[in-house]
């Protein structure tokens, strides 16, 4: 008598109906993401923004209650720690005498330059709310949002090292895109060598560090900052150490600490251009000359 | 008016759509990435197959769409996309069930890698024609993995802790 019915369901042709209408529809979707981007992507940051705040009540007490588990396991290691900590803390009492001397000598400097630290940095702080819960995507979303003043492509950092830059905003939410997910390029400067590279990232915890003039240069060690070029991040943030890897690649050992991304800095930015049509790049705008010239050499 | 029939598959259909958000809310609490180690497996696709797999009338259509649109969205996948094939897959598994109704845990086991190798694959042809961005074909493969993987602990669970069994008499060694 099931199985009656169950194809007497089948063939409803209400039913068939139906299902036609909802493959259509899935595909429109589909063809809306690829066709139209950014829309797609703004109905995709409501969707997130009706969802995930109003699910904070639910996530919020589980997340805390997981934290404190990793937290219980880490005293399982406890003497370890107190030994690497021990000798870390030697290191650092060397270090501590290095920074009051130079910012001794700052000091100094800046009182003959008379330099004020840049105003303009400054920064909205957000506590993060959800991951993207995907294993092929890096991106944490946050608890700020357009009505705090949050605007698409500022820089995210963690208190030390840059994290990433917001990639889609809600009016109560905004996904922070990380340094590690493939979708990622960052231009940054090695010092001391001063070389510009571009941070690639793939999903890996460390990204690669591509296009270097001259890899021999470059130690392993050395500090990666941004370097600004792009016109987005702005110049001198914290990225993190070069390392190479085993297979003589050079990647970054990232300074912020992504395995527990908890609270972050959202770097305000006046000069970055909003994305606001589908056919405009974020960064700075194409001079109209270039661009002219451009559409007149495709014509002849 | 309700007979017991009706009401167990009403009750069936809010654990799905329950297990789903709670499973979907799971995977994007901020605990850290796992880098290195293996990819979590899909369980919602897993939890859909099983279910559809055992009785059909607990995952409707529609509430399987919503939830894989709601996933779409809220894992930053290409929208409608993962959606999409899902409802052609469980459709065409619908049509099948009679042969289903009668198949051993091994056979269905076999039928459940075969549809999400196919989902994958079809994922990537459709990625690949509609020329969008794609993770690497390793960490594709290795999620295929892990899913599937995943299933027979999903069916233990669905039969003894949730008593979600086979629609018509199933052989005893089943599972």
């Amino acid at each position: 008598m099931a199985r009656d019915r169950h194809e007497e369901n089948l063939a409803n042709p209400t039913r068939r109906l139906l299902v036609v209408i909802l493959i259509i529809i899935l595909f429109g979707f589909i063809l809306l993401w690829r066709i139209d981007n950014p829309r797609a992507e703004r109905i995709r940051a409501a969707v997130v923004d009706r969802i995930v705040p109003n699910m904070e009540w639910a996530m919020a007490p589980v997340t805390g209650l997981a934290r404190m588990v990793d937290d219980f396991q880490s005293y399982a290691r406890l003497y370890e720690q107190n030994e690497q900590l021990r000798r870390e803390l030697q290191q650092m009492r060397a270090w501590r005498e290095a920074a009051i001397q130079l910012e001794q000598e700052n000091a100094r400097l800046l009182d003959l330059n008379r330099v004020q630290p840049d105003p303009s940095l400054t920064w909205i702080s957000g506590i993060v709310l959800a991951d993207s819960g995907s294993p092929f995507r890096r991106s944490v979303l946050l608890n700020v949002g357009a009505r705090d003043g949050v605007e698409d492509g500022w820089a995210a950092m963690d208190g030390l090292g840059l994290v990433g830059r917001i990639a889609g905003l809600g009016e109560r939410t905004a996904r922070v895109l990380l340094l590690t997910d493939s979708n990622s390029r960052v231009p940054v400067l090695i010092q001391p060598s001063g070389q510009q590279a571009l941070l690639t990232g793939d999903n890996s915890a460390a990204p690669l560090i591509d296009f270097i003039e001259t890899p021999e240069d470059i130690a392993a060690g050395d500090r990666i900052v941004t370097s600004g070029a792009d016109g987005l991040y702005p110049a001198g943030l914290l990225v993190g150490q070069v390392v190479v890897d085993p297979e003589r690649d050079l990647r970054a050992r990232l300074a912020a600490d992504f395995g527990r991304l908890n609270f972050l800095r959202v770097m305000r930015n006046p000069d970055v251009v909003p994305l606001n049509d589908s056919d405009t790049l974020i960064g700075p705008p194409v001079p109209e000359t270039a661009a002219a010239q451009d559409t007149e050499g495709d014509g002849t | 008016m309700t007979d017991p029939l009706t009401l167990r598959i009403w009750i069936y259909r809010a654990y799905y759509l329950a297990l789903c958000l709670f499973i979907l809310l799971w995977q994007i609490l901020p605990l850290g990435f796992d880098e290195g180690s293996l990819p979590s497996p899909d369980l919602i696709t897993a939890l859909t197959l099983a279910w559809l797999l055992r009785h059909p009338n607990v995952v409707p259509l529609g509430a399987i769409a919503i939830v894989f649109l709601i996933s779409d969205f809220l894992t930053h996948a290409p929208v409608g996309v993962g959606a999409l094939l899902i409802v052609l897959a469980t459709e065409s598994l619908r049509k099948r069930q009679p042969q289903i109704e009668n198949m051993t845990f091994l056979s269905e086991f076999g039928t459940v890698t075969a549809v999400i190798v196919a989902v994958t694959l079809a994922e990537r042809v459709l990625l690949t024609l509609l020329l969008a961005d794609q993770p690497p074909f390793g960490e594709v493969v290795l999620h295929a993995i892990v899913t599937i993987a995943a299933y027979p602990a999903l069916v233990v669970i669905s039969k003894y802790l949730l008593g979600l069994d086979r629609l018509s008499a199933a052989d005893p060694d089943n599972v």
